[in-house]
């Protein structure tokens, strides 16, 4: 599944629908460059989920946890971790308590996740400065997160 | 407790790349505070790796013990409490200075205090000053942008906080554009002394009624105007930017601050964290104080006390030790620890 | 002697006390809740048997390989009562442990760690008729093909046909490694204790010297990825000094 949106409301707005159709221990693996509007849509995805406090980034504490929306949110930023040092976050600890899970950097641990994520590629359509459109590219692996993009195509997001 | 006993807390802190351990009385008085540094080992890989931070934390973490007791010319009988960051950090790395410090307790029977790693920061002022309350401080770091009130010296509420990118995280995120090592805050803090304001960078959220701040967007501008003249061929002043970036950082911070001291009216304004130790901030908020509010105690922390640092955790910890609030044999890492939102 | 064992380097907490009158041993099976329970089991053993921490004479932990994180819990904690109490350290290796809870001679003995993505932490060991045991692989952080081709070598020089395997979370590789051996005479079996036993590395204390205290860290058998990657550019500079006090 892919479309543009053509600015960081529509971005939001694509995140409010994702964050309404999101079920514990859906895991969102998100890539995009600086700027090409990530953290809009943890946010979107947050409001959805109820989510109050603002969604800061998560690149130095490598996770941050919002815990009292309708299903609990980790925003990890996997950009420092490594091969092997699992650990030292304890992943597993997450999974366990249900939550939605949107995972900034996923490449860097990528065979340690589990074969059942939903990952959203966004891109810059051109190198302008103010450039606000982007394309979004979504792959689904594992039956929940396709059946969750059949439900995206129903919206006005679909491509 | 009698006025002329002593209290003496033996305080630990490893949440992130720093290792530190300290001998602190009675929450004002340092009697050492030795750090170890792992900048030189991160620098190697542009940032901080949480599985090297916890490695050299095991390293050096007995040694230090040793040397804070020594330097501090007492022995363990002499503690009265042991005193450990809880969080917020990175989850390895405080967790060595958790297990160390329950080995201390255990083996000499203390009292175990947690402690907050924010609450630290703030109350590195104890070591400075005497605070008076209700205080204000301004709380600017690597992970955290934050006003903190505090009513009493145990309560501690946000007031305002950033809704994206930490300050600190701005200086390291558009340093790596400039090709700056990591850490790229004091660096830029020097360059902006040398060039003059020919960027015009967004202050986000100046007029909002509220006391949040908002970095994200001036680091977009940043980067797409860097980018923007890579693309057309252009060479821009690297000082010039590091001036209007900067610039653009401290003219929100101020002004945030002067806007919740003017309403909360604190006793005192403390300025906190690893940003603390900026330049540019510390004389444009000293400027601004001095001028709206001539008759304010502020406290800003020599340099050594604006880093990670254990004493600072011993001075918060002295407070907790009088509140008799005390943690037991149990007590893990907490990450993503934070302070209450005002009204939460 | 009053001795002190712990090990939080796998999923187990294994914590055992040895006393003038006998050896105990608490075990938790709670692999992300070490630094919770470590502290809280250890004052528990020690109330038992009536002795507090500073009358013990040693501290033995299990200085790993194992999860990085946990394998510092247990380190971190050990090495910090020794140094402040002025106790004797002693650090034991997770694989020679879960050796130990194999006594075969017939067999070569393989303790294996799972380390992810097909990969181990792993040794192999031969045990004699009076319960001595000799290392016969060095530890290693090595893939599935590889540990398999070198078990095979192993195994045919030492004449050995039968290999058992001693590690956590075996059962869902034990038709994998048997499948790799169908072809061969060597019959493959998991041991019946696959967990880590603190009171075997008490048993094991008058092989091990005391270790330098401050020096003493993790066995991770790994770079971390980061340093890997960073001394393929610039060469290896492992006695620089990274870490400094200021």
């Amino acid at each position: 599944m892919q479309f543009v949106t053509q600015d960081e409301s529509q971005t939001m707005a694509f995140g409010q629908q994702l964050g309404q159709l999101v079920t514990p221990k859906t895991l969102i693996l998100l890539d995009g460059d600086l700027g090409a509007g990530k953290t809009t849509l943890t946010k979107g995805i947050a409001t959805a989920l109820g989510v109050k406090r603002p969604i800061k980034s998560p690149t130095f504490t490598i996770v941050r946890e919002y815990l009292k929306g309708r299903l609990p949110l980790f925003h990890m930023d996997m950009y420092r971790l490594e091969d092997g040092d699992m650990s030292s976050i304890d992943l597993q600890s997450y999974f366990d308590q249900g939550p939605v899970i949107v995972m900034e950097w996923s490449v860097n641990v990528l065979d340690q996740l589990p074969e059942d994520y939903l990952r959203i590629k966004i891109e810059r359509l051109d190198n302008e400065i103010d450039s606000t459109k982007r394309h979004f590219i979504l792959e689904a692996i594992g039956e929940k997160n396709n059946e969750l993009i059949e439900e995206l195509k129903k919206t006005s997001f679909s491509g | 407790m009698s006025e002329t006993e002593q209290n003496l807390i033996l305080a630990f802190e490893t949440s992130c790349d720093e290792t530190s351990v300290s001998v602190v009385k009675n929450g004002t008085e340092i009697l050492s505070n030795m750090i170890a540094t792992q900048v030189k080992s991160h620098q190697r890989f542009g940032g901080v790796v949480p599985e090297v931070a916890s490695r050299h934390h095991v390293e050096i973490i007995t040694m230090l013990i040793t040397e804070a007791l020594e330097k501090a010319g007492v022995t363990y009988q002499d503690l009265d409490a042991v005193a450990v960051t809880k969080g917020p950090g990175l989850v390895g790395a405080l967790l060595i200075g958790i297990s160390a410090a329950k080995a201390v307790a255990m083996a000499y029977n203390l009292p175990l205090i947690g402690t907050n790693h924010i609450a630290g920061h703030i109350k590195a002022a104890n070591l400075v000053d005497k605070v008076e309350y209700p205080a204000l401080a301004l709380v600017v770091s690597g992970g955290h942008t934050e006003l903190v009130s505090m009513k009493t010296p145990s309560d501690y509420e946000i007031i305002g906080d950033t809704r994206d990118d930490a300050a600190g995280e701005s200086y390291d995120k558009v340093g790596r554009v400039m090709g700056i090592n990591y850490p790229a805050g004091k660096t830029i803090d020097e360059m902006a002394h040398q060039g003059s304001e020919t960027f015009d960078f967004p202050r986000a959220m100046m007029k909002e009624d509220n006391y949040d701040f908002s970095f994200s967007g001036l680091k977009s501008a940043f980067i797409n105007t860097v980018h923007h003249a890579d693309q057309v061929g252009e060479t821009l002043d690297k000082n010039d930017l590091a001036t209007s970036f900067q610039s653009a950082v401290v003219e929100v911070l101020v002004h945030k601050t002067v806007k919740a001291i003017a309403e909360y009216q604190p006793k005192t304004f403390i300025l906190a964290g690893g940003v603390a130790a900026n330049q540019g901030l510390r004389q444009a908020l000293t400027e601004a104080i001095n001028q709206q509010f001539p008759d304010l105690k502020v406290i800003i922390p020599p340099l050594r006390l604006c880093g990670d640092n254990a004493a600072m955790i011993g001075a918060a910890a002295y407070q907790q030790f009088l509140d008799q609030d005390f943690s037991d044999m149990s007590l893990n890492a907490e990450p993503g620890l934070e302070f209450p939102y005002e009204g939460e | 002697m009053n001795v002190l064992a712990m090990s939080t380097a796998t999923s187990q907490l294994s914590v055992a006390l040895q006393t003038a009158n006998r050896t105990v041993e608490k075990n938790r099976t709670d692999s992300r809740n070490h630094s919770i329970h470590l502290m809280p089991t250890i004052t528990h053993i020690l109330e038992q048997e009536n002795l507090k921490l500073n009358d013990i004479q040693a501290v033995v932990v299990a200085q790993g390989p194992g999860s990085y994180t946990g394998v510092r819990i247990g380190v971190t904690a050990a090495k910090t009562m020794a140094k402040v109490l002025n106790k004797k350290l002693y650090g034991v290796s997770t694989l020679a442990l879960l050796a130990r809870n194999v006594l075969d001679s017939e067999a070569l003995i393989v303790p294996v760690i799972d380390a992810r993505n097909h990969n181990f932490f792993a040794s192999a060991y031969s045990v004699d008729e009076e319960g001595h045991y000799s290392e016969q692989l060095k530890e290693q952080h090595i893939d599935f093909e590889g540990l398999v081709n070198q078990l095979r070598s192993k195994a045919v020089k030492l004449g050995k046909n039968k290999l058992i395997f001693v590690g956590e979370s075996l059962k869902e590789q034990q038709s994998e490694f048997s499948d790799l051996f169908s072809k061969t005479e060597v019959k493959i079996e998991v041991a019946k204790d696959n967990l880590v036993h603190a009171e075997l590395a008490i048993s094991m204390l008058d092989q091990l010297t005391p270790e330098n205290i401050d020096l003493f860290v993790p066995e991770y058998l790994r770079k971390t990825q980061a340093e890997t990657d960073w001394a393929k550019t610039n060469g290896d500079h492992d006695g620089n000094q990274y870490v400094e006090e200021v």
